[in-house]
Order: structure tokens, then sequence, then C-alpha cells
């Protein structure tokens, strides 16, 4: 079996606490949340205002630029405050709040079904834009601008990511186990905007069933392929399953697509597959809601907006619960309050209760940081950079390249938060850089 | 026994004339003001002149491209040291101290933090861990960067040695919240916080935060207080720190440090006599103690 050459760790998978339970869609939320920023990009613009009644599948935030996606209701109601608030990130954007009418009414222009079949590539790429598609894995970056490599660089392979590296999250095995169709229709759609003739499904061995349930509903296609992977954390990340699958190392600060690869993930080819067969915009996603803290953990259909505190209290949540993080135990953020709603970026919501009270100690200078490292980063001298505040040796040691895995943070045996760090460090770069450039 | 002599004896007077050659072509001009001005100089090397350190000030006075009243943390003392040097009149520069803007103790945490225990990296998780998101964090950056070792941790808050503080403006820089302020020495009345919340929010997180009731606005006979944003903002221009608004203050935010710079001889501020022979002493005490180390 084939996997990425340097690096990786064999975190807890901790998968069989949401393995089995099949997705299942969510009562309307009395109240959904919107921010107007909930992807990798220029905000979206509210175009909605108080008092306005909506529909479900109406856009309520169109988007601001190229890099940029519209926001549509998730479900039928009123609109009742739009305010600045902080996002998960800490960035304060407007966030737009509907209350639920309980009808859940479709908009009209969203009852449409048609067949992908007939349509041009750029009408294909339009739908998919409207309907605010982004990549789900995670990152939130627009799916459109994915889809539009520039000219000069050829796309001869598209990867589909399967692979959930992230322990606790099993959204993305629900839905392949699931919605086997869908998602190999998407594909189909996705490859055909691209105009490549092939493309991998990538999935780690320890979703068995997913893989053979991959492989048998495309074994007619030519082109598409589907390929286990042996397991290791952080195979999900896009450069190392280029590597992994086709052996192309994506050269540091460049793109996939330097080297003739896009890879999307199974929830984005799904959300694809809705939008362009049934012109449903991303109004809903699944969820993984799971850890210790909760009775009774689950893969849910939550509609985008839906408070986790909701999810919370649907699947009983421990009070004891010590630590609440949004996405994967490895790369997602841990949340103070619960006030936060699901967006679309959203791919689980863990209630831990069991947290380890490390002391960080100093660097022992043992290099398992280096060891570990999936992009050969020099964590430790980062790290000794950064706390000397060296701004300018940044660039040089490669820090704008971390992907904040968390791999060096994991297998670190003076349990530095190092990722921590780095985060910072981005932050101090870009201050420092604008600062450079207004001297100038 | 002669030979060598004097091959060396002839090697040693070629080598002397080279020198003497290179020391006449390659000669540098040095300005032994420069030097002068450096030796008067705090030796700090922080920078709050806007230069790259206190030689690169040095210079800069001598050739006339900085104001010999520019450097801060040396005051009014170097200011006339260099004055003397230089043979000009110095103006009057009047000390400033940094200002905490913040005296928020008690502040309850709204989760627990684990990450790197610095402000700027805390200030990047949802604000840091206190539930008022504009108050100190107190993991104590702004200590770690004062060159003057003004600043230290006391109770979770840092607290300015007003008597070493130069005012050099490194804790202004440091502080994610922006929580310095640096304000004349002779302005002795301030407000202690820097959160906008509406009052009710003010008050959940903290006993001792402005709650922009306005009682100082009203009371002040100089309109030098206003609330913008919430928040009592002082016009300094204005202000004559009378102290009627610190007894107004239902939440004590508004504080008066004139006992405190009494305490520490601060206040009153002294004549420019008084300063200039302290500021001689002080510099016969130099040397001695350079040569000690």
């Amino acid at each position: 079996m084939k996997t990425f050459k340097d690096g990786g760790i064999h975190p807890p998978e901790m998968k069989q606490l949401s393995k089995d339970s099949k997705l299942e869609r969510i009562e309307l939320p009395k109240q959904l949340i919107f921010p107007v920023s909930q992807h990798i990009g220029a905000p979206a613009k509210a175009i909605v205002s108080v008092g306005d009644e909506v529909l479900k599948g109406q856009v309520i935030a169109e988007a601001n630029g190229f890099v940029s996606v519209p926001i549509h209701a998730s479900t039928s109601g009123k609109v009742v405050t739009i305010e600045p608030r902080t996002t998960v990130l800490g960035k304060i954007c407007d966030h737009i709040v509907i209350e639920s009418d309980g009808q859940d009414k479709w908009s009209e222009e969203n009852k449409r079904s048609r067949e992908w079949k007939d349509l041009g590539k750029d009408k294909i790429k339009s739908f998919i834009k409207d309907a605010g598609i982004v990549g789900m894995g995670g990152a939130a970056f627009p799916t459109h601008v994915k889809l539009s490599p520039p000219d000069d660089r050829p796309i001869d392979t598209l990867i589909l990511n399967g692979i959930e590296c992230e322990p606790y999250l099993t959204c993305d095995y629900r839905l392949m186990m699931e919605k086997t169709k869908g998602v190999i229709e998407g594909l189909r759609i996705i490859m055909k905007v691209l105009g490549v003739e092939r493309a991998i499904i990538g999935v780690e061995a320890n979703k068995q069933d997913a893989f053979e349930a991959m492989r048998d509903a495309c074994w007619a296609d030519d082109g598409i392929s589907a390929e286990l992977l042996k397991v290791k954390y952080p195979q999900g990340a896009e450069k190392q399953l280029i590597e992994a699958l086709i052996g192309r190392e994506v050269p540091p600060g460049k793109l996939p697509l330097d080297v003739g690869v896009v890879v999307q993930n199974v929830g984005t080819a799904y959300a694809v597959y809705e939008a362009v067969t049934q012109s449903k915009p991303l109004i809903e996603r699944a969820v993984t809601v799971t850890g210790d803290g909760i009775s009774k953990p689950a893969n849910l259909i939550v509609p985008i907006g839906t408070p986790i505190s909701d999810l919370l209290q649907r699947q009983g949540v421990n009070p004891k619960t010590k630590k609440l993080i949004l996405g994967g135990p490895m790369m997602g953020i841990a949340v103070p309050t619960p006030e936060f709603p699901v967006t679309k970026g959203t791919s689980g919501i863990l209630a831990l209760m069991k947290i380890p009270n490390y002391m960080p100690g100093p660097c022992i200078r043992c290099g398992k940081c280096v060891s570990v490292c999936p992009l050969r980063g020099m964590a430790a001298e980062m790290v000794a950079a950064i706390e000397a505040g060296q701004v300018e040796k940044y660039e040089h040691l490669h820090v704008l390249d971390c992907v904040e895995c968390g791999t060096c943070t994991f297998a670190c045996p003076s349990h530095r938060t190092l990722v921590h760090y780095v985060k910072q460090a981005k932050a101090e770069y870009q201050a420092w850089k604008a600062e450079q450039q207004n001297k100038k | 026994m002669l030979p060598s002599l004097m091959i060396l004896g002839f090697l040693g007077l070629l080598f002397g004339f080279g020198l003497f050659i290179a020391s006449r072509v390659f000669r540098v001009n040095v300005d032994v003001r420069i030097a002068r001005v450096e030796h008067a100089l705090p030796g700090a090397n922080c920078g709050a002149c806007g230069l790259a350190g206190c030689g690169a000030f040095a210079k800069a006075i001598v050739h006339g491209s900085a104001d010999i009243t520019g450097c801060i943390p040396g005051g009014d003392s170097v200011a006339h040291l260099v004055a003397d040097i230089m043979g000009v009149e110095a103006k009057e520069v009047e000390k400033d101290v940094a200002i905490l803007r913040c005296q928020g103790k008690d502040v309850q945490d709204r989760y627990e933090y684990q990450g790197v225990k610095t402000c700027a990296a805390a200030a990047l998780i949802h604000g840091g861990p206190k539930s008022c998101l504009e108050g100190c964090i107190g993991f104590g950056d702004c200590c770690k960067v004062c060159p003057f070792d003004a600043l230290h941790m006391k109770d979770g808050l840092p607290v300015v040695d007003e008597a070493k503080c130069k005012s050099c403006g490194k804790c202004v820089e440091a502080c994610p919240k922006g929580l310095f302020d640096l304000q004349p020495i002779g302005k002795l009345v301030h407000v202690r916080c820097k959160n906008h919340e509406l009052g009710k929010f003010v008050r959940k997180s903290c006993a001792v935060g402005c709650i922009a009731c306005k009682k100082c606005e009203k009371i002040c006979k100089f309109d030098a207080v206003h609330i913008e944003n919430n928040l009592a903002v002082f016009d300094y221009e204005k202000c004559v720190s009378c102290g009627l608004c610190v007894k107004e203050c239902p939440t004590g935010t508004i504080v008066n440090l004139r006992m405190e710079r009494k305490t520490i001889g601060l206040w009153p501020i002294k004549k420019k006599e008084e300063v200039k022979t302290e500021a001689v002493e002080s510099d016969a005490a130099q040397p001695q103690s350079e040569a000690q180390s």
C-alpha cells in the first residue's frame, strides 16, 4: 500500500465512537446564525435587511469578488438581526441571524432538476459558484476558484480526497458509504469541468468498506480508480495526498495545480452533485458530533447556521465537558462557548472530558518534530527564531509554508505547543511585511 | 648575527613606513564629539529616538539630522549634557511615563488556556482567556521587552515603576491589546480602562471597568473628559489634574497618581537647575561604575 514518504504520525483513531451511526437529518433549529465570512477570501456582502422574510435556498449574502462565494438561507424565516460578532477564527464580521418559521419553504429557483451531461463547462462552473460551494474538508476555499486553473498550467489528474485522517471524524466516511452514487456523480461533474481524463479516489486502509463501496461504484468508468492507502496522519493534507498517490511533490509556496493536480474532498463532490443536478445550494453539510463528552455520538446532516449548542443538546452533552473543538482534534479550533454556528467548513464537533494538562517544558533539541514533519520543516529551529522574535528569518525557515497539521506538537516529548508558535509567527510576519512595504 | 639583525631591522623600518603611508592615505576623519555624545547617552540602544541605537543617534546629532532632545529615555538631563557638548542651549523637556489602561486584577477566565504563555499568542485565541476582551491578558510581554526594568508583574497586572520608566515606548508596541499610553509626568489623573462595551457587560466581567455613566463628564469644569464609544477619554490638553472626577467615579476607574508620584519624588516636577546639578553628579559617578564593571 502507498503512503507519503517523510514524517507522519499515528494518533489514536477514535473513529469507532461514531463510525456506525448513519447520517441523520436533524430537526429544524429555531434560530440560525450566518457569519458572512465562512470561507477563505473576501467576506460575502449581506443583501437582506432586518425584518425581511427569506425562503430556503435564497441568497442572503452575495459574493464580493472572485475569491468569494454567496451564502444562502438554510430554511425559511425572518431576519432578526444583522450585527458584528466574532467568528471562530477570531475575526469580526457581520452575522445574519434568521428566526425559522417552521415551514421550511423552498424558494422557486431551487426546484428545478437538471441533466448535467448536456451542460457546458462554464455553465456548470457558474452553477457551482452560485451554489456557494467551498472545500468541505475544513479550509473552506471557494471551489469555483480551484476549478479555474490558469491556461498555462494544464491539469491532468483529479484526486478525490476520502482520507479523513483526522481522528474522531467520520462524516466523510458516512458520505462515501451512504451517498456513494452522488459522490461519484459529483466527481464526474468536476472531471468534466476540468477536462481531465484521470481521477483517483484515495481512501485510507482503516475505511476498507468505504473503499470497496467507492471501487464498486466506479469500476465501469475507465478514468476513475480507487486506491487504498496506508494509514498515516496527515495523509489528507493536499500535498501529502498527491505525493502518496502519484508521487509528485508540490514545491514550497506552490499549489497542487502547479504540478497538474486538483484535489477535492468527497463532501465537496457531493455538494457539487446536489448543486448541479438538483439546483440545491450549499445549505447543509455532514457533521460528526462526537467525543467522550457526548452520550450519543452521531453523524448528522445539519443546516448551515445551526448553533453548536443545539447539536450538543440533541446528542446529550455531559455538563463536565472540558473542551469543545470545531473540526478534528489535530487541526480543529477550540472554542470557549457553544454559541458559535456550524459553518461551511465545520466537519466535526468534539466535546472532550479527559484532556491532559501538560506543562510545556523547554526544547530538548531531540529533533522529533523535524523527523515527523510531513513537509520536512525544521520546527525546533522555527520556534527558536519565533521565541527570539527574529521575523526576518521566518521566510528562510519556511514558517509560512507550515500547514499547521499539529504533527510536531503531537510528537514533542517536551509537550511544547509548536503549532501555536507558528500561528503567532504568521500573524507577526504579515504585520512585519506590511511595515516593510510602508517603509519603501 | 649581524645580517639577521640588519634584515629584521630593515623589515621593521619597511613595515613602519608602510603603516605610516597607510595611516595618511586611508585616514578616516572622526568627529570626537560623536564619541562624547554617545558616552553621554544612556546606552540602552532602545530605539525610542527612531534610530538604530545610541551610536547612530549620536552620529545623527553631530551631523545635525537629529534633535538634541531626541533621546526620550535620557530626558532632560541627557539633553543638557548633549547640549553642553554641542555648545547649544537645550529646551526644557517634560518627562513622559507609560500609563497602563487596565486595572482588572480579578477578571475571570472564560476558558482554560493551555497555549504558549505570551500575550501575543494568547490574543490570537478568541482574544485571550480573560472575560474582558479589551483588558490585560497578564502574561507580561511588556515586562519582557522593557529595557529599563521598569515593568513588573504584580497580582496579574504589570506595574510601571515610574522612577525607572524612560518612556521609550517598547511596551506600547508589545501589548497586543494596546493598553499602554505615554503621558507627561505632570498629568496625574488617568482613566485605567479601555473597554468599549456597554456598562452592563463591563460590570459582568470587571468591577473596576468604565461603565460610561458620564458622571466624570458632568462634573468636569474644564470640558476635559468625554464619553466616547462607551469609554471615558481624557483630553489632556484641557485636563489640569484637579481630581474632581476621581472622587465622582463610582467604579474607581479614574485614578489620581499624585500621592504615588510624591512618594517616589517625581512630583512636584523639579526645576531646571536642580536637574542640571543632579545630572552633573550622576555623570561624575558614571565612569567609576564603568571602570568597576
